[in-house]
Parts: C-alpha cells; structure tokens; sequence
C-alpha cells in the first residue's frame, strides 16, 4: 500500500505531499521524503555509478527505512517524485507504471495556465487524479 | 556487540592442554598460539591438576530415556569448550626423571595414568614429551618404548623436545605444533561426526535438541575452521528455531519468545559474522534484511513490545558495528543500478549509519513501548519479584529462591516476568543511548555529504535532550536543523522543529527567543496536505501540535497575551517577569522573521534638493494569520532629523511624547491584515546633502513588542524562501508600479543652489587670429565667495575634447585655439598681484583664483583667446567657491558656465592676373596646357601683368584694413618687380561685412622660369569698431600666393584702336603681330564681320612674320551704330605652333559717340592727378569693372635691330668668302684656326683666342667640297660648341646633299640654300632646325643691272627648277623645258613659253658636268633666243668642266653664253674660273652675314 506520494521541486522544495495513511504519522514521512532527497542526490551527482542510466528516470528504490520502502523518479526537469509504500514485495515494472501515471497527471497540472511554475500544487483535480492512481496501485499488487 | 561473551564474538580456537614442566609452559604456549591456525593453551603446572580435565557433570547413564531439555543453548556450553574442553593433552617429563631414577619413573607412571583416567571417556588424545637439556642426551630405547607402552600412545605422539638448544628447540617445537595440530583436527571431527550422526538419526524427541545440535555442529566446524559447514548448520539451526516460534509450548509464551530471539540472535551474530569475515557483504545485508523481516513482526503481547524493540535495536546496532570494524568494502561486481530488479539493495544499506539511525529509531520506539506499559502495568501488578536472575540457558530467566540454606531455582511466570523485565528497563536510561546512537550516525551521514539524513539524525538527537530535559542542547541542534528547512521549504518539518525551539525557549526563561519562535511559526506558510485531525494525545507529535491555521492562530494569541501580560497557563511567574522586560527584534534581510514583517520603503524621487520634501512610501507586510495592530511606527533615517513617527490614532496612550524635532504624526489605523501591504506615504524634508537613506521601520506591537525592521528598497527585494513555493497571490510593495519595480529606499540629496551669478560676454564671433576678449563677471547674489577658484576650458565644439588634431599634437605649439590670459579688472594693484600668483595658464585650459567677496560684490575678469585655425569652441567656466572661510573644504558650491564661440577667418583674399589691356601673348605653355597641372597661371616675359587682390571680409562686423602689400620672396626681388598701382589711402579702407576690396598690382617678371615664387600677401586690419578703443589690436594676416610660370612669349598680338569713335567717321584698326621668336613666322587671321561695322581689307589672308619684327594688320573701320560696340572679331593662327590668338571680347569693343563728344579734359585730369591710386569698391552684384584706364602700350614701334656679335671660323678654303662676309657687316669678326696637320696626315688644329669666344655666339664657315678636308672640319665642328659658346652656326654654302647650310644657336638650325627637295627637310635630325635660303635676290639684284631687264626671259631646264624657283621670279615671262635622259643623252625641249627675241636666263641650282645646260642652250637658241645666259647657285664643276662654257673654248657665239653667274659657295671653283668671261661671280657673303644674324 502507497502510504505516501510526494513531488519536489527542483530547488528540494516541497510543491505536493500527501499521505494516505489512517496513523497520523504525517511528519515522519514529511522526514521519509525529505531524507530520501539525499539518496536521488547521491544517485543523480554520483556520475560514476548511475552513467549508464543517466537518461532512466526511474531511480527505483532509495532505500527502506523502518516499515516503509521509498522508491523515486526524476524528471528532465528535476522534479522528483517520492513514493513511499508499505508493501514488502515490490515490482520494478509496477513502480514505474505507477510513476509514469504520476509524472502524466504532474505534466497535466503543470500545464494548466493558472499554475504559476516553482508555485505548489494547489490543484484539487491532481490531488483526486493521485489519489485514483495510487489506488489502483494497491489494487494492481493484489490481482 | 560488548554486550556478547566474548567466547561469541571472536572466532573459536581449538584447545590443548599440557600438564608438568610448568618452567616451559610459556614459551611453549606462546608458540602454539602463534601458530597459523592458532591454538590455545591450557596449562597445568603439575599432574594433580589433570583432574579439571575430568568431566564436572555427573554422568549420564546413556541408555536412559534422554529428557526433554529445559532450554535451548546452555550458556556456558561454548565457554566450556573454548576453555576447558582440550582437544589434546600433552605430559611433559623431563627425560633425565624418566631415565635415571627408577622412584622417579614410578611417580612419572602414575602420573600418566591419573591423567589418561581424567581424559577417560573422551575422545580427548594424549600426548607425551620428553624434555631433553642437550641434543646429545642419549635416550635408552628401552625408556622410550616403555613410556609409550605406559601411555598405550603411537611412537609419533612421543615427542622430544630438545632445551637448550636453540635450533633443536625449534624444530623439536614444530614437530609438537604438528602432532598437535593433527590431533586437534581430528578431534573436532570425530565430535562433530558425533554430533552430526544424531541429527541424522533423529533420535531424539525435541526441536530445542535439533538447535542445540546443530549449534553444536557448526562449533566444532567453526573449531576446524570449516566455515562453509558452520555456516551451513548456523543457518539449519535458525530456521528450526524460527518454525518453533509458533510451536514450542514449553514456557510461558512471552519468555519463550524472549529466549528464541535470544538464541536466534546468537545464531545472526555467528552467521553475519561469519559472512562478513569471508567478504561476502551482499550476502551478509541479505541475510540481515530476511532476519529483520523474519522477526520484525513478533512482537508479543503489547506489554512485553518494548522488550521486542529493544531486541529489534541491538539487532541493527551489532550488524552496524560489525559492518563498521569489517574490512570488506562494497565489492565492484556489484551493479552500480542501487534500488532496482537487478541489485535490490541501496546505497544506504551498506553504511553503518543507517543501522545505528534506525537502531535509535527502534530504540526509541522502546521508550515509547515502555511509557505505554508503564501506564498499563504499575497500576495492575504491585511488587516486582525479586532474586530473578538469568538462567543456565540462553534467554532464560529464573528466579532464585532461598529456603534456609537451600537455594532453589524457581521457574517464573510471565506477569512476574513482564514486571521483572520492566522494572530493569526503567533502571536504563535509554535516553543517552539513543543519543549516542544518533550522533553516531549523524557524524556518519554528515561525512558521507546526506545533510538530510544527518539533520533527521540531528533532530532525532534534539528530541532525545529535549525528552531528557537537556534544553540548551536540543535548542542549539533544532536551530541547526531549522536552517536546512527554512532553505528548502519543507515548512512541516520547520513547523515541528519551532515547536520544540519555542518550548526550549520557553523553559529556558527566554523570551526573546520564544516570542521570534512563536511569531515564525505564526507566520508558516500552510503545507496544504496537512488535515484538519488534531489529535493531542498522540505522543509522536511534538509541542508543536499539528500545523493548521487554528493553531497558528492560537500561538499568535498567546504570543499577544503574553505580552498584554495574561499570564496563559503552562507557563510560570520567572518567564511571565522575564517577558516584561523585552528585548526587541531585529529583522534583517536574511532573519527567519522577515515572514514575520517585512518593511519596504522607497523614494519617490532619485534624487531631491535640500530643504524640499520628498515623499517617501512605506510598505509593511506581515504573514501573520491574524490582523496586527501597531501601536507606533517609527520610520528612521540616517539623517536622524528625518525620522518620523505614525502612531495610531485609536490608542489614547500618553505615549507620543515623542522628542522634539520629530515628526509626529497620527493615523487612524495600523493594523496589518494576513499578506496584504500596509501602505503609508509621508513626506520627509532634508537639510544636509548627501545621501538620505531609510535604515529600519520600527515598529511598536502590544507596547512591549518593539521590532526593528531594516528597510528594503522594493528594487532588490528578495522572495520570501519560504512563502515563495505558495500558491498565493503576489502583490506588489508599492501602488505605483514603476515605483514597486525599481524604488530605492534612498535618494540623493543634492546640493544647494548657487546664489552667484556668473556671466560670460562675448561679442560675436572671433576672427582668426586676433586676440579675442571674453569678459567674465561674478557677480555676488545671495552668497559671498570665499576661497573661489575660476576654471577656464576650451573644448572643440564638435567634440574630441582637444584642441589640435592628433598629429599636429606633437608639436605643441600649434594648437588652433590657444587660451593666452586672463587679465583682471580690478582697481588696486595690489588684488592684481595676488591674482597672478595664483593663476595657471594652459593652451586650453586656466585656473584662477578669485578673491573674496561679500553679497553684492561683483568681480570681472577678461579672458584672452586667440584663434589660428577657424574652429568653433565651446568655452567652459565654472566657479567652485565655499560659503564660509570656517567650512571651507566641506561644502564647495559649483556654478558652470558655457558658451559656444566660433573662430572665423575674417578676410578671405582672391587674386587674378590680369594682361595689359589688348594684348595677347601666344604662350608655349598656353599650347600645351592640357598636359600637368592646369592650375599653375602663366606670364609673358618682360611683359606687365596685372596682380587683381580681392579682400572680402566675411565677418559680421566691419574691418579696417590698414595696409596690403605683396612681400616678395627673397630670389623674387630681383627677378620680378611688383609695384603697386592701386590701393589702402590712410583712413578709407572699411570694409563692410561682405563687402570686397581690391587692390591692383604691377608684375614685370624678369627671367623666365616656371614655378617662380611671388611671395606673401600682407594684410594688416583690425575691428573698425569702438571695441577696445586704447590700443588699437593690429593684425597681420598673410597668404601665399601661388607660384607661376614666367614665360617667353612666341607671339604677341596688340590691337590698337582709338579710345573711342563716331559715328559713321571712319578710323584705322591695327592688329599687330609681334614675332619674338628667331624664326619666321608664318600666320593667319580672319576676321569675322561685325554688324555695326564696316571694314576694308581682307577677311582672311595669311603672313609671314619675320624673326623679331612686327607685323602690322590695319583695317580701316567705319562705325554703323553707336554704344558700346564688339569690334570685328580677329583670330591670329599661328601656323607654326598651330595656336590661335582671340583677343577677349572686353578687349575688343569700343564705345561709339553719335557725334564728337566734348571733354573737359584738364579737370579730369587733375582729378586723376590727386587719386591716382584710386581704389575701387565694387559690390558684389555690380557688373564687371570698365577696363583701366586706356593707355595703348606701344611695343617698340622702331625697327630697331639689335646686333648680334659673332665670332665667324672658317676653313682655309673659304678664307675669301669669310673675308667678303666679315667686310660686309661690323657686327662680324674673324677669328682663325691653325690647320696642321701631323706627320701621319691626321688634323692637327689649334682654336685661337679660344677663352674669348665664351658666351659669345660663334658661326663656322665650312666647306665640304672635297672628303679630304671634310674629317677636320668636322672635328671644329664638334670642339667648337663645348667651349661655352651661347650659340654656334655653321654656315656650309655648299653641301653635296643639301647645297648650302647653315646652323644657328639655340635650337640649332641650318640654312640650306635653294637645293630644296621637300625631303631635304627630313635629312637632319630632330634637334636641328633646317633653314633654308636661297640666291635668287643676289640674281635679281644683277639682273637689274642688265642692259635690258626688260628683255628678259627666265628659262628653267626642268620641272623640278620651276618648282623650286618659280615663285620668286613672277615677274618674268618664263620658259619651262621638259629634259628627257635616253641613255647618256639628254632630250631638252621646250614645254612652254616662247624664248623667241629675248634674253633667255636659265636658272638652276646647281651645275655638274654642264650637259643639260648645254643642251637646254641649244634648243632656247634654236627657238630664236636673242641671248641666253645662266645662273646657277652652286657651281661644282667637276674635272674642270667649266672649261666647255669658257668663252675662249666655245665653237661660237651660238654656243655661248652671254653670262654665267655663279655663286661663291664652292671656292675652289670660284678661285679656278674668276673672272673668265662669261663667268661672274655672284657673293654670298652678304647674305651668308644677313643669316648669321638671325
């Protein structure tokens, strides 16, 4: 289960969090993200280990902590997105289907007028879109 | 990892043991554990020790039924086995005991045999060594053998050691180290087998059995150093233990879980251990993450969960320690794809730190476990049971129980054991462990560069010293932490991290850090995904709270109450006292609380003058949640006299008693509403120049709360870090949006006015070079002057700054525009002086200092500028000058001054040359204009021309021109006279603006010579104007003229004609034409018609023109129509330079009266006679001037000829002719050549009087009549011309090609007589110039003389006579005959003419043989001629063939001639024939001498 997905700007700012979760454990994943930028860093200067992948957005899993697995995603634009889930078993193939969806739902909020760019998300319509595709993530894992 | 035995933590190493000898054991220990593997020692000092060796437990019968096991893994199980359990015993006996004594042997033999009684019932071996002291002791075989009998051992486990020998020790030592070896080897495998055989057989009845054996296995594995195999039941033995977690019933469930995280914890610690030391660091993590996953779940029952935590904790702790001291690093192999399908780990996972982070995150998730519990359990069960100890097994506990003196072990239930496991956990202070745990980890993560990881480290490690009370700490790392959120926006985390500093604060009594922490957390942007929940008793939250807008709203309020001084609850007297006294803020551009409050101010103006207002707007925002009022709002300034203060006019506080000078002003509201500017304007007024800057906006919260806040220019206003990633409105600090955009919080206060006046007169434009005056006045309005200093500079108008173009830079004299002084006007003569010390005077530039004076005074100055180029000029001056004497550097007041001043040349001068009226000279130079430079003007020779000087003045104001004179070149006096005919009278020459003068000069050049230089025009002039009236500035202004070419004229054409006519009366119109050349000129003219004029005379018709006479055309003219009338028009061709003359029409007119007009003549001329230079001023548009005055300038109208003297040479053949030519002219001297010869016939010849023939013209009578004496003619010929003579002729009266010739100097020419073949022209070359003459008037002349001239007929033998001769014989009938050549023979007849009765004279140019003659004699006398005589030029008479003509030979008078005339030209026949009849001779002499002087 996706217990929180996050889009940070290019400056390491946040500009969308949302967690799912029932526990308000809100701040501990606000610091889950905040720490794994650290981890998309290391990957994205790191030019050694990650030359061969440099032009993969997908940055698979950043690292397990505690309960939760966070696995990232950089745009061309470096704008990350952070996942954070609670499932043990991950599929690669299934993270990166669930972050193309997010980046496609990312470009379309982005692309509206209103949205002033570096600004936050204030979008209602990306937060539903989100929280769609985040439930059939779960739903894709258990079929 | 400390917290394992230590037999756990290091890898095991097999056992022996050696009994006796103890002075050895040392050194034989220390070279069994330097072994490689190495072994350990046990050493027993003597044999009655050997019965440690013995097994302590009691026996156990083997057949009996095996129990259930009450525990998994004994403690002391592997302690045993590493410390008392050898593998191998070794006796040692001294050999000499062994050998010698038998009661010694005795006793070595029951020792040997206690001792294989205490390793009875083992598989432990023996061992014995027989110590030797030398390698030379011989040992009995007999002993050796009955020992080894003795000890029932292999002949190879009977050792010898040899002692005090080095070398034998040694070897003997190794060969004890390898029996130990192999028996060690062979002891852990015959255990192990042992063991393993029981797994295999499955013969026993409990799971705890299958661990413990397979434990047991791995040990002896371990033992034998087969890591595989180890590693192999280590792993076999987990997984037992992890199916019994469900299934084992055999204790209380909370400690049965208990014990199997213990033992599984031992089996991880082996395992990763064991992995780690073989390198394998991927494998290790792996297995590491399945044993997290495996046991991360089993926590147990909620009460007991701390202790699953705390399990949980060390876990990562140990594997982070032992990932820490492990060498292996991350191996290369492995793909650098972190986090993915194909390499599942991170990059994170092989750091140590991120187990110990997450190790403090377990253990604090203990903590938290523990709180629960207590909360739980000490209500429920009272009393913690005492005496509890751990039990024999691992992970078990017991409780001691002591009845008397018997001690029993009681097993415990789990509540008992729950409360036991609590109340050690409480003695624990977790806190600083989990501190340490997060430093560690920090300082590991900060070095690895994740700052992020290190703060969460840092803020976990905050957390913990705020939990433990440690306030100053955690307030000192949360602001650490604080900075990294506040840069990268995560405001949540910020807002978490300010809840903690403000309650840090709070408790450490400061309230000034309290209030900023509340303001900034007040002022937090909203993270939109944070919901509404808000639950209190959620541990994990922070004091914070959770950030919504009603909790910022609710910490502003408290922030306010506190400083109203409602004392909230939760906080106490000391800090409620301490916030009393408040400390303000400071905001500053880079301050966290610039959310809080920002201050924008700015100008409206850039700049202002002092003492006038300015308006000034200040802007203030806050993001506080709710509306703030301010009390009072102090703007300052860093010209404290601008500060000014707002305050709000709601509050009645006594507080405006504000200190005077300030600005008080009241508002009717300061509140500050959620992100919206306050916007106020004010007017500021500044005294003082300079720069005026806002500093800070001090703003007065509440009265307690002052908050400074630096004022930002809304041009370089920054984002707020935080507020920038928010989607809300942006609006702008300022209304005006220019103003918003590029407003500066300071302006520039200028300096004040000048209250001096500072005048520049200028009259017009200045003229080159005069000295221009500029005056200069300062006159004093409202300022008096002290220290003044005045700057002169003169800048080109047109930009460039100098004065000069670059390349006349070098020489510094030349610059166009020169500033030469500054005279000042001033009354005493003292200030005068004082000026001129002071004053410094460039080429453009010039400093002046000027006096002090008061208000009211005035003070002047001239400038002195001179021009040398027409150039505009812009002239600068500025005075600089300081109020007051005391402040005199401080404040220095400027006044600039500028004005443009053009430099014009004020005269331009033209000139023309003018020709004597009517006159025209044929120049060569006129001919051949077309060539070089058509500039160049051309005058006659000796003739007068007229120099016409134009002076225009192009000034604006009159000039007076004093004086104009041609000052001639040095050379040019004496060549060339130039005299003025015309000019300046005294006092008359003014010249208006744009008026001209003209001036007229006499030019006589004298020598011909192109290029000649005439020199300067002079003029002298100044400003006729009341302008500087005491000395009268003269200036001299001079131009060149231009050179001219002075030539000699070929031709002059003159027209004479009366000054005037009348009409209808006739008068004569002479053309004369001038020929001053040496050559004849032969010339054309025709005249055109004129319609007012009748003429005679022809319209065309040509002339020769002799050398150096003059030709005369009259015409005689009658005038049809009055005024001024165009003559006819007459065009001269000269034919030889093929050039026309035209007279210019001025020249040919004439004024026609209709009747005789009556002049008073003396008065005019008297009038003429006081003005004779008259000077006329034309204006411009006038028509062109009437000619001077009509003086017809006769050319020397007597034919006066100038003799040339001439040196005449001769050959000696000509000597009578030369004598006849010289006797006839006076002009003409002989001189005389020596004509000898050398021995060998070559000439030897001698020029007399050679030296005086220098300059002077020399003529050579020569004679080529024979070749003999031509070679030395010819050698006079050239000697003569190099002796310096002006001109040479020679004369040759006979030249065989051409006759008769002569040459002349200059030019040389050569005058050929009557032998004129048209080709003979192109006989001699370029540079000679054929003359040809002829003896025809010499005939003429004789003719005359005749009897009967009338009767004379002239005869010509052929065509080619007639031609020749035909023209000067007009005037006699002629007879031309036809000479045919057959052969030898010549066939004469007559073609015309009727020889019939006269006296026929045939002429001819020369004569040979005679034949034709003679022939043409017979057939005029055969056609009747009364006569016939002859005459030819050149008699040349070969072989004496003027015998035929003699008289005294002829057959008779039909056959005679009456006369035969010859010429002198070939003497010797001349000489042979004179006077015999019909010869006559004919002189050339005459005319030889006529030629000579052409």
């Amino acid at each position: 289960m996706i217990v929180c997905v996050a889009v940070v700007g290019h400056q390491n700012n946040p500009l969308y969090l949302q967690s799912f979760t029932e526990a308000d454990d809100a701040l501990k994943l606000h610091h889950i993200v905040h720490c794994s930028l650290d981890v998309i860093d290391e990957r994205v200067n790191n030019p050694k280990r990650s030359a061969p992948t440099l032009n993969e957005t997908f940055l698979g899993l950043l690292y397990p902590t505690e309960n939760y697995k966070v696995y990232g995603y950089l745009t061309n634009t470096k704008v990350k997105f952070i996942m954070v889930t609670t499932d043990i078993d991950v599929k690669d193939a299934d993270a990166r289907n669930f972050f193309r969806k997010f980046h496609a739902a990312y470009v379309d909020a982005v692309s509206n007028p209103f949205h002033v760019p570096g600004k936050k998300i204030a979008s209602r319509s990306f937060g539903s879109r989100v929280s769609t595709i985040v439930k059939s993530f779960g739903a894709g894992t258990t079929v | 990892m400390e917290d394992y035995p230590e037999e756990l933590r290091t890898p095991p190493l097999a056992l022996v043991s050696i009994v006796g000898c103890p002075e050895l054991h040392p050194s034989i220990s220390a070279a069994l554990s330097s072994q490689q593997p190495p072994m350990n020692t046990l050493a027993l000092p003597d044999f009655a020790k050997a019965s440690i060796l013995a097994r302590s437990g009691k026996t156990r019968d083997p057949l009996a039924p095996p129990q259930a096991p009450a525990g998994i893994l004994k403690k002391d199980w592997l302690l045993k086995h590493r410390t008392r359990v050898p593998a191998a015993v070794a006796a040692l006996f001294r050999a000499n005991h062994v050998s010698g004594d038998p009661a010694q042997w005795l006793q070595a033999c029951s020792d040997l045999e206690n001792l294989k009684s205490a390793i009875q019932g083992k598989s432990t071996k023996l061992v014995v060594v027989l110590v030797q002291s030398t390698a030379g002791d011989e040992l009995s075989e007999d002993v050796m053998v009955a020992l080894r009998k003795r000890a029932e051992i292999d002949s190879k486990y009977l050792v010898v050691l040899v002692e005090h020998d080095e070398t034998e020790w040694n070897k003997s030592l190794d060969k004890l180290k390898n029996v130990f070896a192999e028996l060690c080897s062979t002891f852990y495998k015959e255990e192990g087998r042992r063991i393993k055989a029981r797994i295999e057989k499955r013969n026993f009845a409990s799971v705890e059995l299958s661990i413990r054996y397979c434990f047991k296995v791995a040990v002896y594995a371990e033992f034998r150093r087969d890591w595989p195999e180890a590693l192999k039941f280590y792993e076999e033995g987990v997984r037992v233990l992890r199916e019994m977690i469900a299934t084992s019933t055999r204790l209380p469930p909370t400690q049965r879980l208990v014990e199997i995280k213990a033992v599984a914890e031992q089996f991880h610690f082996k395992i990763s251990t064991l992995l780690l030391h073989a390198g394998k660091v991927v494998e290790a993590i792996t297995w590491f993450r399945k044993h997290t996953r495996s046991y991360e779940r089993v926590v147990g029952i909620p009460e007991v969960a701390f202790l699953h935590w705390e399990w949980f904790s060390r876990q990562f702790l140990v594997f982070g320690e032992l990932l820490e001291t492990t060498s292996a690093s991350v191996p290369d192999s492995l793909s650098p794809r972190f986090g993915t399908a194909d390499n599942a780990l991170t990059e994170w996972e092989f750091q140590p730190s991120y187990y110990y982070q997450l190790a403090a995150t377990y253990l604090r998730e203990k903590r938290y476990a523990i709180e629960c519990s207590t909360v739980n359990l000490t209500t429920e069960v009272n009393g913690i049971p005492e005496s509890v100890m751990p039990s024999v097994y691992v992970g078990q506990y017991v409780r001691l129980f002591e009845q008397g003196d018997t001690v029993s072990v009681l097993p415990l239930s789990d509540m008992e054991y729950t409360s036991y496991a609590l109340s050690e956990a409480e003695r624990f202070q977790d806190s600083y462990e989990i501190i340490a745990l997060f430093r560690k980890a920090y300082e590991s993560f900060q070095s690895l560069g994740a700052t992020r990881m290190a703060s969460a480290c840092s803020c976990g490690m905050a957390i913990e010293y705020y939990a433990a009370g440690d306030f100053s700490n955690a307030k000192q790392l949360f602001d650490g932490v604080a900075g990294l959120y506040r840069q990268e926006g995560w405001a949540t985390l910020l807002w978490e991290n300010l809840g903690y500093l403000r309650e840090c604060s709070r408790k450490l009594n400061s309230p000034k850090d309290f209030v900023s922490y509340s303001l900034e957390m007040a002022a937090l942007p909203l993270f939109s995904g944070s919901g509404e929940e808000n639950r209190e008793n959620n541990s994990k939250i922070g004091p914070a709270g959770s950030p919504t807008i009603f909790r910022r709203e609710a910490i502003l309020q408290e922030v306010i109450n506190i400083l109203e001084g409602k004392h909230s609850e939760g906080t106490d007297d000391a800090f409620n006292n301490a916030m009393e006294e408040c400390t303000p803020l400071d905001i500053d551009q880079i301050s966290p609380l610039r959310i809080v409050l920002t201050a924008s101010v700015a100008f409206h103006e850039q700049s202002v003058k002092p003492g006038s207002p300015v308006l000034v707007s200040v802007s203030l925002l806050s993001h506080l949640p709710s509306p703030v009022v301010i009390d009072q709002l102090e703007v300052q300034f860093n010209q404290s006299d601008c500060n000014f203060v707002i305050h709000s006019a709601q509050e009645d506080s006594p507080l405006n008693s504000a200190l005077p000078g300030q600005f008080v002003e009241a508002a009717t509201s300061l509140t500050l509403f959620t992100n919206r500017w306050m916007r106020l304007t004010h007017e500021v007024k500044s005294e003082q120049s300079g720069k005026l800057e806002c500093l800070s906006v001090k703003a007065t919260i509440n009265k307690h709360l002052v908050i400074y806040c630096q004022a930002e220019s809304p041009a370089s206003m920054e984002d707020f870090p935080l507020w920038k990633f928010e989607d809300q409105v942006e609006t702008l600090s300022m209304k005006d949006h220019v103003l918003a955009l590029s407003g500066q919080k300071l302006v520039q206060v200028e300096e004040p006015d000048a209250q001096v006046d500072l005048d520049l007169n200028s009259t017009g434009p200045a003229l080159v070079g005069e000295l221009f005056i500029v005056p200069v006045t300062i006159l004093c309005k409202g300022h008096g002057i002290h220290s003044g200093e005045l700057k002169i500079n003169l800048v080109d108008a047109r930009g460039g700054g100098l004065l000069m173009s670059p390349r006349e830079a070098e020489e510094s004299e030349s610059h166009h525009v020169e500033l030469l002084g500054v005279s000042t006007v001033s009354e005493d003569k003292e200030s005068k002086e004082e000026v001129d010390n002071i004053k410094k005077i460039q080429y453009s530039f010039g400093v002046l200092s000027v006096p002090k004076l008061s208000v009211g005074d005035s003070w002047s100055c001239k400038l002195e500028i001179k021009w040398h180029r027409a150039k505009s000029v812009m002239l600068y001056v500025s005075l600089g000058y300081s109020l007051g004497s005391s402040e005199a550097a401080l404040h220095r007041l400027n006044v600039h001054r500028s004005l443009q001043i053009d430099g014009k040349i004020p005269l331009t001068v033209s000139h023309q040359f003018l020709r004597p009226f009517r006159r025209e000279p044929l120049l060569l130079s006129g001919i051949r204009s077309s060539n070089n430079d058509e500039k160049i003007c051309s005058l006659a020779l000796n003739e007068s021309n007229m120099l016409v000087v134009n002076v225009r003045n192009c000034t604006e104001v009159p000039l007076r021109l004093h004086s104009m004179t041609i000052e001639p070149s040095d050379d040019g006096k004496q060549l060339c006279s130039v005299q003025q005919i015309s000019g300046i009278t005294s006092e008359h020459a003014v010249i208006a603006p744009n008026e001209e003068y003209k001036t007229i000069f006499s030019v006589r050049p004298q020598v011909i010579s192109s290029n000649f230089n005439l020199g300067e025009i002079s003029l002298n002039w100044s400003r006729d104007s009341s302008l500087g009236e005491g000395q009268e500035s003269r200036v001299i202004m001079k131009q060149r003229l231009p050179e001219v070419n002075i030539e000699e004229p070929l031709l002059v054409v003159s027209m004479e004609c009366p000054p005037y006519a009348i009409l209808g009366i006739p008068f004569t119109f002479y053309v004369k034409i001038h020929n001053s050349t040496s050559l004849l000129q032969e010339i054309k003219y025709s005249l055109v018609d004129s319609q007012n004029f009748v003429f005679s005379g022809a319209h065309n018709h040509a002339a020769f023109v002799l050398p150096k006479s003059d030709h005369i055309i009259s015409h005689k003219l009658v005038p049809l129509g009055s005024g001024s009338q165009q003559l006819p028009k007459i065009t001269v061709t000269s034919v030889r330079y093929s050039a026309a003359l035209t007279p210019s029409t001025s020249a040919a007119s004439v004024f026609v009266y209709p009747s005789e007009p009556k002049f008073i003549l003396e008065k005019s001329y008297s009038a003429s006679d006081e003005c004779p230079c008259h000077s006329f001023r034309v204006p411009l548009s006038s028509p062109p001037p009437p000619p001077p005055p009509r003086k017809m300038e006769m050319v020397a109208a007597s034919k006066q000829k100038v003799k040339k003297y001439i040196h005449l040479f001769y050959c000696s053949e000509c000597e009578e002719l030369a004598k006849k030519i010289a006797a006839s002219s006076d002009a003409i001297e002989l001189q005389s050549i020596n004509w000898r010869s050398f021995d060998d016939g070559f000439p030897n010849l001698f020029i007399n009087k050679a030296h005086e023939i220098r300059g002077q013209h020399v003529a050579f009578l020569a004679s080529f009549s024979s070749p003999a004496v031509i070679f030395e003619q010819i050698s006079v010929i050239f000697a003569l011309p190099k002796l310096f003579i002006a001109s040479f002729t020679l004369v040759l009266p006979f030249f065989p090609t051409g006759s008769f010739e002569r040459s002349r100097g200059g030019p040389t020419s050569v005058v050929i007589y009557d032998i004129h073949a048209l080709q003979e022209r192109f006989y001699f070359g370029d540079d000679v110039l054929p003359c040809f003459e002829t003896g025809i008037p010499l005939l003429l002349q004789r003719l005359r003389q005749l009897p009967d001239p009338d009767n004379v007929t002239i005869a010509f033998p052929d065509d080619g006579a007639w031609k020749r001769f035909h023209k000067q014989l007009q005037h006699f009938p002629m007879i031309v005959c036809n000479k045919v050549r057959e052969g030898d023979k010549r066939i004469v007849r007559i073609k015309e003419g009727n020889p019939e009765g006269r006296h026929v004279v045939i002429v001819d140019d020369l004569v040979q043989s005679g034949g034709t003659l003679r022939e043409c004699q017979k057939v005029l006398a055969a056609h009747g001629a009364s006569k016939v005589s002859a005459y030819v030029t050149h008699a040349v008479f070969p072989k004496q063939s003027y015998e035929r003509f003699l008289t005294s030979n002829s057959a008779g008078p039909g056959d005679q001639f009456a006369y035969f005339w010859i010429t002198d030209s070939c003497p010797h026949t001349v000489k042979a024939i004179a006077q015999q009849p019909p010869f006559e001779v004919l002189s050339l002499a005459g005319s030889i001498a006529d030629a000579l002087q052409i």
